[in-house]
């Protein structure tokens, strides 16, 4: 094998075959970020810590993870989905409709909510994908349709459900500490992941968010995968609408309201760049708990909701710019430097 | 010769917005052979070449391989039938490493699953095979052009190409790199590759090309062997009439120095000094990475300088934006016209008036006489062949979009002008247009600075060359002198030692 | 070859009017068939009481989009206007309550607009943050702001100046917010077709590089553009209050939509370098137009939304097959 300039044959295999340690290198930025908060929070408000805390947050967590999943998809491959807080709303509503209106049975009626989550989805890509208007305002569009549908349906009131299946999907904590809702976010957390890395579609998706000219020479079909990226978008955020309407044990047309902002905001957090084809899924993840800590965080101290407005506010306006700054140093030491011995990756196992 | 062709495509005809780029066009090629293909821009060489990979599809006409016609309609039936494209934009992801680009589209899968370990061992022994000394998950974005160059070869042939389209591939090239490529073509040859070169530079074809195919206009004038025609007419074929003297005879400059760089730097440059005298033409030459672009960017006030003094007529001057050097004077038309130098989804009119615009809107008025003015003056000055000054500059020719850089640029009446590579990517007829433009710049005592790659237009346009290397001034040789020719500009631009 | 001179064109006031209509032609059509559709099924749309305060409504709307298109055709964009609206309604009512007279009161808003879209403009010179991230961020900590100073609830407010402000009319029946808005958009569109910054702004929208290699100032304008946004949403958010009689920080939330809707139906393109004020204006009576008559028509409000949605795509959808003929150009996310 031939190495070149400064590299040491050994260290980069190193580097390759050791996850963990490309984890940590990979996403350092973010996790100094969650470090930083954590003992900032810490500090302030040692309640934080507690076991009841710490549940508690994970089991909110599950809604703002799914949501950051499905837009970490999109924006890798240079599209967004502002749609997806909407589904959320409509689709427990599709839910509970089916399971209290109509009496249907639950498995149905969670089938029937994932399947308007892909539908509108798969609307969403086959706009995107075929005209080529740009993924903001089509989603914008969207975010309209689907939330008045909730609003049309219930005509602006709540459908409440009170039921020992309905509370075991939002409440219910696995071994007496781990929320089941945590537990199915994680999965589909790595069925993501999986897609992401080690399918050939996934790696496209990099491919089309970082020249999509040169993915659609290279005979990728670009429409195919632009479709797909929405149509799961779609589904994980029909998932998060399943659980928070669980756990709220009701559905309304008026819920998630802004949520696609805290998404926003961990995937920017997570390293991941608006022009597509750069970041990784994991430090992504990484920017949602980021977001958790601080929204917990500041509950624990007593703060109100509206400094935490402020301060995801500034925390995210600081982590892109010190992300800016480092971005551009990178690429002034890669000129100086040999030009073969800086970046060594492109997108795996993020 | 009566040789079954190995590629054929017969009738070929394609139309976008009912305007013919192609009419009847019939191309064969034999195996292993090396064809050039050239024409004017706009003579539908890329157009042909992308129908032949699949990214367009003609609308009348087929393709046959090896005696049976197929079917390409997307690129990757182009790729399936041993068709590989490498453009002239390279097509590579800059975000992925070399073995994700090598494999894109094609990736090797243990049933649904990404096989990275095989990947990564195959790639890695293509790239030795090939001598290239890269590592494969480096990313794409930090090699150079001809490092990327090398790796889509690569993939070609990997891929078991068996016809390689190469469109202008030694645009971004130096010297050395251009032999390694060829060296490259010539073992394909070896390997009954078929390739299909496209490329301006008429010297390179008559080095490795067997066979050459001129178009103009969307249809195919002739197919001759290179043995059996010359530079010049084939220069004429692509024109379509003959080119009268491209040059004329240099002017004599004035003495009186103009403007002086004195120890010029900052990252790219080192200590570059030099004076330059009223409506005199100084060219700049060197390789690519020598820093030109750099020079003319600092003086420009575009990159900061770290050291160094810059003075006009005597008096200091600094520039920290560009801003600051249209007043005094200068005018910078960049290298890369689509980039930096028009906006190209605005007309005309926008484009010429936008560095005089306050001559033309001031206090909520607009002087719409003085804009027709300026820009009959110019559209008449530079015959820019347009359709009126409405005209969305996006749909302009090369050289008609360059033509309206320097109108827009001499509207201003600068002391000094920059000229990037004026004549890039712009065919012949223009180029002799550019070449009067420019000296009449220099009759009319506007001193200009002009970095060219192409060093006939060194040769003959310039009063002085100054020849850089990697950031260094390595000389600066005088016309009259008899240094200066190429052989001389060429051992200085790659390191040799200033006598 | 000679090039061909400038041809001998009609009166240049028919010749605008005429191009006004060539551009926009799918939304007057649209326009045109929402007329048509509202003089059968809803009549009642026309009365003048009705046409009188769907254009009051329209004016905070028209404000924003004005300010909105500033900022796409430099290729940027301000998702923090909705906020400054809200957070310029509570400093105004508060003024008011400090004791302040009327006009200084709105004053204060519209200058805590302008200091917001300061901010935003500071922000995305000097770190380089995308406009959508950087607007984003600042709409969050607005919205903080916004509670904080209000503490949570609304912040009523006396006085007939103040109501007259946004609720009064001159000559007895046009509403006095329209006036403002017209004066607003008689401005901005000298700004963008008469001043050598109109200008500047289409180069930057149209191609950065381009626009730094011609000398332009690109951060003065990138700093002018977000702070008359930042000003329009001030100003929308003074209109506002005074209509409401009470400054709330909870209002004006999906106004930065609206405003986006309105600049995109009109013409105003997401990638930058295109659009007109008069297109703007268009999308955002279109937009009101359409709101207004399902109202009177008689439609569950909820519906709403959908029909919104559904005729921002559709309009978009057409313009795009419009416009795809004459150039082809893709845009991109925003960011």
């Amino acid at each position: 094998m031939n190495g070149s300039g400064k590299i040491e044959n050994r260290w980069i295999g190193f580097v390759i075959r050791n996850p963990v340690v490309t984890f940590l290198r990979r996403n350092r930025g973010v996790l100094v970020t969650l470090l930083l908060m954590v003992a900032l929070v810490a500090y302030i408000a040692p309640t934080f810590f507690t076991g009841k805390n710490a549940m508690n947050v994970m089991r909110q967590l599950s809604t703002n993870m799914l949501l950051t999943m499905a837009l970490t998809l999109c924006i890798i491959m240079g599209s967004i989905d502002l749609s997806v807080a909407a589904t959320i709303a409509t689709s427990g509503i599709v839910m509970l409709a089916l399971y209290v209106h109509f009496s249907l049975p639950l498995y149905i009626s969670i089938i029937a909510a994932l399947v308007f989550g892909m539908v509108f989805g798969l609307l969403n890509g086959i706009i995107i994908a075929y005209t080529g208007l740009p993924p903001f305002l089509v989603t914008l569009s969207t975010t309209n349709i689907i939330r008045g549908i909730g609003f049309v349906y219930t005509n602006g009131t709540t459908i409440v459900a009170n039921d020992d299946a309905i509370w075991w999907i939002g409440k219910k904590y696995l071994f007496g500490w781990l929320p089941f809702s945590l537990v199915m976010t994680v999965v589909c957390g790595i069925l993501v992941w999986f897609f992401l890395y080690k399918t050939r579609t996934g790696i496209h998706v990099y491919a089309v968010g970082s020249n999509e000219e040169a993915a659609c020479n290279a005979g990728i079909n670009v429409r195919r995968v632009r479709i797909i990226v929405h149509v799961i978008a779609g589904v994980l955020a029909a998932v998060a609408g399943i659980l928070l309407t669980c756990r709220m044990e009701s559905a309304t047309a008026r819920a998630g309201v802004a949520y696609e902002a805290d998404a926003i905001s961990s995937v920017v957090l997570g390293g991941i760049s608006f022009k597509g084809g750069r970041g990784f899924f994991g430090g992504a993840m990484i920017g949602a708990l980021v977001i958790a800590v601080i929204g917990n965080g500041m509950n624990s101290i007593g703060l109100s909701d509206n400094w935490q407005f402020v301060v995801k506010g500034l925390v995210v306006i600081i982590a892109v710019f010190l992300d800016t700054i480092s971005e551009r140093l990178r690429k002034r030491s890669q000129f100086e430097a040999n030009r073969t011995s800086a970046r060594i990756g492109g997108p795996q196992n993020g | 010769m009566d040789n079954k062709a190995f590629l054929s495509m017969e009738g070929i005809s394609k139309s976008f917005f009912g305007v013919h780029v192609l009419n009847d066009v019939s191309l064969s090629v034999q195996q292993g052979e090396v064809h050039a293909l050239v024409g004017e821009n706009g003579a539908g060489k890329s157009t042909l070449m992308k129908i032949l990979a699949g990214l367009y599809t003609a609308d009348e006409g087929r393709i046959l391989l090896d005696g049976s016609p197929v079917s390409i309609r997307t690129p990757k039936e182009g790729i399936q039938n041993g068709i590989s494209f490498i453009h002239q934009e390279l097509s590579m992801v800059p975000d992925m490493s070399i073995m994700q680009n090598f494999y894109l589209g094609e990736e090797l899968c243990r049933g649904k699953v990404l096989d990275n370990r095989a990947m990564w061992k195959r790639t890695s022994t293509v790239l030795q095979e090939f001598g290239l000394k890269l590592h494969p998950d480096l990313t794409v974005d930090i090699l150079s052009v001809a490092q990327q160059q090398m790796v889509e070869i690569c993939r070609a042939i990997s891929f078991n190409a068996r016809v390689i389209i190469m469109d202008e591939p030694t645009a971004s090239l130096s010297g050395g790199e251009v032999a390694s490529l060829f060296e490259q073509i010539r073992r394909l040859k070896k390997e009954k590759v078929t390739i299909i070169f496209i490329s301006h530079k008429l010297e390179e074809l008559m080095d490795i090309c067997d066979n050459v195919t001129v178009l103009r206009d969307g249809q195919l004038i002739a197919t001759r062997p290179i043995s059996e025609i010359t530079q010049d007419e084939l220069i004429s074929l692509m024109v379509g009439r003959k080119i009268e003297q491209m040059f004329e005879q240099r002017g004599n400059s004035a003495s009186e120095v103009v403007f002086e760089a004195r120890n010029l730097s900052n990252r790219h440059l080192h200590d570059v000094s030099f004076t330059l005298k009223k409506g005199e033409v100084l060219g700049v030459s060197g390789l690519v990475g020598a820093g030109r672009t750099e020079l003319a960017h600092a003086i420009f006030g575009i990159d900061r300088l770290s050291r160094g003094e810059m003075y006009l007529n005597g008096r200091r001057i600094v520039h920290h934006r560009p801003g600051d050097a249209i007043k005094n004077g200068f005018a910078l038309v960049p290298e890369d016209r689509k980039q930096n130098g028009l906006v190209l989804i605005q007309d005309v009119r926008f484009n010429l008036t936008l560095c005089v615009i306050r001559k033309i809107r001031s206090f909520f008025r607009v002087f719409k006489k003085r804009e027709r003015e300026l820009l009959d003056r110019y559209a008449n000055a530079m015959s820019i062949k347009m359709s009126g000054h409405d005209q969305v500059c996006m749909s302009l020719s090369g050289g008609n979009q360059q033509k309206v850089v320097l109108s827009k640029w001499m509207a201003t009446e600068p002391a000094i002008m920059i000229l990037d590579e004026p004549t890039r990517g712009i065919d012949v007829g223009a180029k002799s247009e550019i070449y009067h433009i420019i000296h009449n710049l220099s009759e009319a005592g506007i001193s200009v600075i002009m970095i060219s790659s192409e060093l006939p237009e060194i040769i003959n346009l310039s009063h002085r060359v100054l020849v850089m290397h990697e950031g260094h001034p390595m000389k600066i040789i005088d016309a009259d002198t008899p240094e200066f020719n190429q052989e001389n500009i060429m051992h200085y631009a790659t390191g040799g030692i200033p006598t | 070859m000679k090039s061909t001179l400038s041809r001998k064109q009609p009166s240049p006031f028919v010749r605008a009017t005429l191009g006004y209509f060539k551009r926009n032609v799918g939304i007057m059509t649209a326009f045109i068939a929402i007329l048509l559709m509202l003089s059968i099924f809803a009549p009642a749309f026309f009365r003048p009481q009705n046409i009188s305060n769907m254009f009051r409504t329209l004016s905070v709307n028209l404000l924003l989009a004005f300010g909105m298109s500033f900022c796409l055709i430099i290729g940027g964009i301000d998702l923090s206007v909705g906020q400054g609206v809200a957070i310029s309604g509570v400093v105004t009512t508060l003024c008011i309550i400090a004791g302040y007279d009327w006009y200084i009161a709105i004053a204060f808003g519209i200058l805590v607009g302008g200091l917001i879209g300061l901010i935003n403009g500071l922000v995305i010179i000097f770190t380089g943050i995308p406009p959508f991230i950087a607007t984003i961020a600042m709409q969050s900590i607005v919205r903080g702001l916004a509670f904080i100073l209000g503490q949570g609830s609304s912040i009523m407010v006396q006085g007939e100046d103040f109501y007259n402000y946004a609720n009064g009319n001159l000559f007895g029946f046009i509403p006095i917010p329209f006036i403002i808005a017209v004066a607003a958009a008689i401005l901005c569109y000298l700004l963008l077709n008469r001043t050598t910054f109109g200008t500047q702004m289409y180069a930057l929208g149209g191609n950065p590089n381009a626009a730094l290699f011609s000398g332009i100032n690109t951060k003065k304008i990138q700093l002018l553009c977000y702070l008359i946004s930042g000003l329009m949403g001030g100003l929308a958010g003074t209109i506002l209050s005074s209509r409401l009689m009470s400054g709330h920080p909870n209002v004006a939330i999906g106004y930065e939509s609206d405003a986006i809707a309105a600049a995109v139906i009109g013409g105003v393109s997401f990638a930058g370098g295109r659009g007109t004020i008069g297109g703007a204006i268009l999308g955002a009576i279109f937009m009101g137009v359409m709101i207004n008559g399902l109202n009177v028509w008689g439609l569950n409000s909820y519906w709403q939304y959908i029909v919104k949605g559904t005729v921002v795509l559709v309009a978009v959808l057409i313009d795009l097959f419009v416009i795809t003929r004459r150039t082809k150009s893709l845009d991109r996310v925003r960011a």
